[in-house]
């Protein structure tokens, strides 16, 4: 009896929890690197599978495409997503609306932005498209300082996150273990892709919540006291030559593509600054050797906006001095579409020139009444 | 490279390791020995060929210098010898430091080690010793990019006594760890902290009393989080290789005197300026005035090592002031007889929270970027102000684990993050104060009982670390 008891208490003691039993260090040593695998290969399936930056695939579970983080997103849907059409180009064509291309032009269109549309960075995007299918149209936005800028890609020298750039599989390790995309980019990507009203044709569009109004502009552009010396026109012709050589190559190299380049409608406020820093003459030289270079070619249709007085001295269609409402990206589609501001070969002179002459009245005509109204915030460094 | 890339973690580490111990098994140790020092080189060329060439030339010149020392015929020409070196490397490092170009990784670290060195072997404290064994103990890649700054015999011994062969598998998990630890405290905290930290330097002059106090004790917890974690990696990665560093961090917070809390932060450094600066002008032991002069020496100096700079200077000037004071006053209470008072056993807290204060107030001419900053945020701090920014400084933490918390807060309490991160910021400033009071990684990792459970847990701290290594800031004694 008492033997049975003694049993029954020695068996309770067995369950009683006591003190963890110690591993020898090689068992510790296995459990964590088994676990650390295991824990670091589900983090990795689920960047893989829901791949916020589409490094490996389009959307899958019928998620939508949530674009809005172009350094890290670009590459990727260039070399993933379903088009047959790009728009490249900077900021300014990042709140156009794919549809109105998609429309207008009976293509499917994504989008190849970057900041400042810097040539070497636009064309190294177009080269990933055409690596990864036949892109038959594209659309390229040329701003004036990407002429004038080094004609060398930025996407290094900026900070851009190169594992996602480059195709080595390898440094992928920075994108499949890292807790921005897990706890940051996954999650914004669900709960985006199930926000009814999101479009996916509005991809980077940054225009959500901004004033497009002319105290907007006012506020924001800093004017310089005095207006300086036009300086050299030829002063970028060395920047220039090799950007356009690098659209040459391009265009040269993808007969089977059609290209539309555009000159966007900066604001007659950019023109103003470009004339008080005398840098005035030199950009349109730089856009006057651009047109002649690519009109030449059978498959580049090359049009300018930058003339349409309506729009450039309308501030409320601005929010800064370049960045203009999305109703003038959609508007510049419509007009391409027609055929209008197209410049054809040997019209580039008469283009340029239209523009100077335009740039020319606009003091008289519009800036000097802000002037006198007291408007303009002078930068008196 | 960096410990905490993906790079070190995933193949160096391992590759490093390996080769390590499965070479040591050699009769040859030269074998092994020639392949640490070619994975030390490997370690640093990855910081760029500028900084290689840098530690090439000064190891080069090291080398020259110890042969000259050795052949010197009279002490008068090694004392000269001796002499001339430490000019020499005191002039490759003022050049950087005046000069304002970035100075090469470790650059101060590894000097110092070679000037120590050199005087141990001026003074015949060491035996001859040959071109690979200087090269592996100049070159060790755990301590070479941030210290510690170790003594010749340390380094020496650790690699003689090795013994051939044999792993010591307990040292190699305990090693693995303590870098665990040192990455977590690294990756975790210290760059949790140091948003608010540079939102706050750079904002003092709108900040109210209350987030001055929080920013610098920020402050104070980034720059113990971020150095100790780095100095426990070093020790972590020289335990799985079977080598020992000496301590650089011992729990400074729980000091009870100033000085005391200046030989347990940093303490290789204090050590290499006491034995090479204080006691070589006579320490304390040629009166009070001189006493005074050689800790003011002493800490202008560590002053003017962490940057040519008013800020620096004012900062040694405080510390040396602060030091000499404690230096005086635990003399002082030494000599008091034990009376019943005495004999009552006292809490250590207020001692340690008037040092953790004294600390604080010299971070502000620590982390300003000018005299003039450092004073704003002094007058911020000293003049009670309300509101300033309280708010604005704890929404920089932006814990990215927290981002969906925090966006659903942002959405159905619109309003409330802020304060939400603001009680977050408090709660890891006690979590940091916690940790720094408790014993040190290195203690815990050296005695922690190895369960299931805890390998678990540091399988998932290890996970959690090296999913923030993209967003890493760098060392912030990388510079020096």
């Amino acid at each position: 009896m008492l033997a049975k008891k003694e049993d029954k208490l020695n068996s309770a003691g067995k369950n009683l929890p006591g003190p963890a039993k110690p591993l020898a260090p090689r068992s510790f040593f296995r459990l964590v690197f088994y676990t650390a695998f295991f824990v670091l290969a589900v983090c990795g399936i689920l960047v893989f599978v829901f791949d916020p930056f589409y490094h490996y695939h389009a959307p899958w579970f019928k998620l939508k495409a949530v674009l809005n983080e172009k350094e890290y997103q670009v590459p990727g849907t260039l070399r993933n997503f379903e088009y047959d059409a790009v728009l490249a180009g900077s900021s300014v064509v990042e709140c156009a609306d794919n549809k109105d291309f998609d429309n207008a032009y009976g293509c499917t269109v994504i989008k190849a932005v970057r900041s400042y549309g810097g040539t070497a960075d636009l064309c190294w995007f177009l080269e990933e498209a055409h690596r990864s299918r036949e892109v038959l149209q594209i659309f390229y936005n040329i701003d004036p300082s990407a002429l004038s800028g080094d004609a060398v890609t930025t996407f290094k020298s900026v900070g851009c996150p190169m594992y996602l750039y480059d195709r080595n599989p390898f440094n992928d390790v920075k994108y499949l273990f890292n807790r921005d995309v897990l706890f940051k980019r996954i999650p914004y990507e669900i709960a985006r892709s199930r926000t009814p009203g999101y479009d996916v044709n509005k991809s980077y569009s940054w225009a959500e919540g901004k004033d497009f109004s002319e105290n907007a502009v006012l506020e924001h552009y800093m004017r310089t006291p005095s207006v300086a010396r036009m300086q050299a026109e030829n002063m970028w012709d060395a920047q220039c030559s090799a950007n356009i050589a690098l659209l040459e190559e391009e265009i040269s190299s993808h007969p089977e593509t059609y290209y539309r380049f555009f000159f966007p409608p900066y604001s007659m406020l950019w023109w103003d600054n470009s004339i008080r820093t005398g840098e005035r003459d030199a950009v349109l030289r730089n856009e006057r050797r651009t047109m002649e270079a690519l009109t030449m070619y059978q498959n580049v249709e090359v049009y300018c906006f930058q003339g349409a007085e309506s729009v450039i001295c309308d501030l409320n269609n601005y929010m800064d001095t370049i960045h203009f409402d999305p109703s003038v990206n959609a508007w510049m589609v419509k007009e391409m579409a027609a055929g209008r501001w197209r410049v054809h070969p040997g019209d580039e002179e008469a283009v340029v020139g239209s523009v100077r002459r335009l740039t020319d009245s606009l003091q008289e005509r519009y800036l000097k009444q802000i002037g006198e109204a007291g408007r303009f915030v002078y930068d008196i460094k | 490279m960096l410990f905490y890339s993906f790079l070190f973690v995933l193949i160096f580490l391992p590759v490093t390791v390996i080769g390590w111990h499965f070479l040591g098994a050699f009769r040859n140790r030269a074998v092994s020995e020639w392949f640490m020092i070619l994975a030390s080189i490997v370690f640093y060329s990855l910081f760029g060929v500028r900084d290689l060439l840098v530690l090439a030339g000064c190891t080069a010149a090291g080398y020259i210098f110890h042969r000259l020392i050795w052949n010197a015929r009279s002490a008068r020409a090694t004392r000269a010898i001796l002499i001339l070196s430490v000019l020499f490397f005191v002039g490759v490092l003022s050049f950087y430091k005046i000069a304002k170009v970035s100075i090469p990784v470790g650059l101060s670290f590894y000097i110092f080690w070679i000037i120590a060195f050199l005087a141990a072997r001026a003074k015949g404290e060491l035996a001859d010793v040959g071109i690979r064994e200087y090269l592996l103990c100049t070159l060790y890649f755990p301590k070479l990019a941030q210290g510690p700054i170790t003594l010749p015999d340390e380094m020496f011994s650790s690699f003689r006594n090795r013994t051939r062969g044999r792993i010591d598998r307990d040292k190699l998990v305990r090693g693995l760890m303590l870098f665990i630890f040192g990455l977590a405290k690294k990756v975790l905290i210290a760059d949790t902290l140091a948003s608010p930290v540079r939102f706050g330097f750079e904002n003092a002059a709108l900040l109210d009393t209350g987030t001055i106090l929080l920013v610098l004790m920020s402050y104070a917890f980034q720059l113990y989080f971020d150095f100790s974690g780095y100095c426990d990696m070093g020790m972590g990665v020289s335990w799985m290789l079977g080598i020992d560093l000496p301590v650089n961090f011992d729990m400074p917070f729980k000091s009870k005197s100033l000085g005391e809390f200046w030989n347990r932060w940093h303490a290789t450094l204090s050590r290499f300026f006491t034995k090479y600066v204080y006691i070589p002008l006579g320490g304390s032991r040629k009166g009070s005035t001189r006493t005074v002069v050689n800790i003011f020496a002493v800490f202008i100096l560590s002053g003017l090592w962490h940057g040519i700079g008013l800020t620096y200077l004012v900062w040694g000037l405080f510390n040396g002031a602060f030091v000499a004071l404690s230096h005086f006053a635990v003399k002082r209470t030494a000599k008091t007889p034990v009376g019943e008072e005495a004999g009552k056993k006292r809490s250590d807290l207020p001692a340690r929270l008037r040092i953790f204060a004294a600390f604080l107030f010299t971070l502000i001419f620590f982390g300003s970027k000018d005299i003039g900053s450092a004073f704003t945020m002094l007058r911020r701090l000293v003049l009670p102000l309300w509101p300033g920014f309280l708010l604005r400084t704890a929404a920089s933490i932006q814990p990215v684990e927290l981002y969906p918390v925090l966006k659903a807060l942002s959405i159905y309490l619109p309003g409330t993050e802020n304060t939400v991160l603001l009680g977050l910021w408090v709660l890891i400033l006690i979590l940091c104060f916690f940790l720094s009071t408790r014993d040190n990684a290195r203690d815990i990792a050296a005695r922690m009982p190895l369960t299931s459970g805890r390998a678990i847990a540091m399988a998932l701290l290890f996970v959690w670390t090296m999913l923030a290594f993209n967003n890493v800031a760098s060392f912030l004694y990388f510079a020096y």
